[in-house]
């Protein structure tokens, strides 16, 4: 089967309108999508939209000229009154959508031994000694692909490699994936928090895909749940963001840290960096590394005896 | 964590029925998203408002991983309601099918200001007239 994308450029006064016209031409509702220089931005930045495009489809079978002419005279009609763009129309081939967006996923290889695969490729260049990530993209967390997630991965590997059998903390967990790895690595077990209770439920199922679950309490928490209890940790695994990372330096992030126990601090860029280090230094802990990748940088410091 | 957004996509879809087909299939596919899971997620968020068209707007990030919320009726289906007509004009500029007051486009534009591309409630009303005027809706005093 065949569709047709008609496409009308437009700017934020018109496009609701027009996503109306297009609305009663195309196949259950409309997309509307910004356009311009590619975004890169921020999520807390995001810059205001100028231009969007706005896509119906419709079935390229016998009515689909008909509707194309009378679509066209909406349009010129609608451009009387307001300058609208006139529509563009192409024909796409019908594809397995539900299964297409997996091409964009493939085996990420870290560190030294480190391996995270979507679940749906079976990996065929696994090596004897990697330890395998089996990690589906969903709503809100990402499969390991950020800069600042990998350093931390590579960080914790390093630390396990040398002091196996720690007990960890995993403050932020989202997907689950620091604490994931840090169980198959060697760590004995895992409690893993986020103020999300989507992350909380991610953790679960993915901590269940990769047979750690019995490993890795997750639940919903934050440092105040850490620093309430008397529970201590042998390794935190901070990948959350310099602002908040700062602030729960003053809470006294460095206190649910063992002495001689190791925290790996991420979501920084280079400019925070110096920034993050006073305040770690402020709250007991001593910065001894940091592993850094584009802008991202990645902080390790232990706690004194 | 702090992401990079690639993408922002509004798909205004009757509530309860996303699957892969057109518009949802060719418009997320493009940024590998999770198309199942956004649907899944969708039509549960929604499956109260069925006979509505709910936009989702997506929030896509540079790792594939992505977010929505839910927005308002579409400007254009809230003056529909105003002015108590089922369809817009298909020649909007001969030939006007309805009228709203402004009164009604400043309490349309108050209730789609989160939602709209505007930066003060004038703004928001600019957009709400112009909306009207494309359908063939006119806006009077």
């Amino acid at each position: 089967m065949s569709w047709i994308e008609i496409s009308v450029e437009a700017d934020g006064e018109s496009a609701e309108a027009i996503a109306e016209v297009l609305a009663d031409y195309g196949h259950q509702g409309v997309a509307i999508e910004r356009i311009g220089p590619p975004m890169d931005a921020w999520e807390d930045n995001i810059p205001p939209a100028e231009k969007f495009v706005i896509k119906a489809y419709m079935p390229a079978d016998e009515h689909a000229a008909d509707k194309q002419n009378f679509l066209r005279d909406a349009i010129r009609y609608m451009n009387l009154a307001y300058p609208i763009a006139e529509p563009t129309f192409r024909t796409i081939e019908e594809e397995n959508w539900a299964e297409a967006w997996k091409v964009h996923y493939k085996p990420i290889r870290l560190g030294k031994r480190i391996y995270i695969r979507p679940s749906w490729v079976e990996a065929n260049d696994i090596q004897e000694n990697d330890v395998v990530l089996a990690l589906d993209p969903g709503m809100a967390f990402g499969t390991g692909t950020h800069p600042s997630t990998q350093l931390c991965l590579i960080a914790t590997e390093e630390i396990l490699e040398a002091h196996p059998h720690l007990e960890v903390l995993d403050l932020g967990c989202g997907s689950g994936i620091l604490s994931i790895a840090a169980i198959l690595l060697g760590a004995t077990r895992a409690l893993a928090l986020d103020i999300d209770e989507l992350a909380v439920k991610v953790t679960r199922e993915n901590a269940e895909r990769n047979h750690v679950a019995s490993r890795i309490h997750s639940q919903v928490g934050s440092l105040e749940t850490v620093l309430h209890s008397a529970r201590r940790f042998d390794l935190a695994l901070v990948n959350i963001l310099a602002k908040i990372i700062i602030p729960m330096c003053e809470q006294g992030l460095g206190q649910m840290i063992r002495p001689g126990g190791i925290g790996v601090f991420g979501g920084m860029i280079d400019t925070q960096a110096d920034e993050v280090e006073a305040a770690l230094r402020q709250t007991g802990l001593e910065p001894y590394k940091r592993l850094t990748s584009g802008d991202w940088v990645v902080m390790v410091a232990r706690r004194p005896h | 964590m702090a992401k990079k957004v690639k993408a922002i996509v509004t798909l205004q879809l009757p509530a309860g029925k996303a699957n892969p087909a057109p518009p949802v299939g060719p418009a997320l596919a493009q940024h590998g998203i999770n198309l199942m899971g956004f649907c899944k997620e969708y039509n549960a968020r929604t499956s109260s408002q069925i006979g509505e068209i709910i936009p989702a707007e997506i929030t896509i990030f540079s790792d594939g991983s992505f977010k929505f919320i839910l927005k308002s009726p579409p400007t254009a289906f809230l003056i529909k309601k105003a002015a108590g007509v089922d369809k817009g004009s298909s020649t909007p500029n001969s030939n006007r099918v309805g009228k709203i007051t402004r009164a009604q486009v400043r309490d349309i534009a108050e209730k789609k200001l989160q939602d709209m591309n505007a930066i003060d409630i004038e703004g928001a009303m600019r957009q709400v007239e112009g909306t009207a005027r494309n359908m063939g809706i006119q806006v009077v005093d």
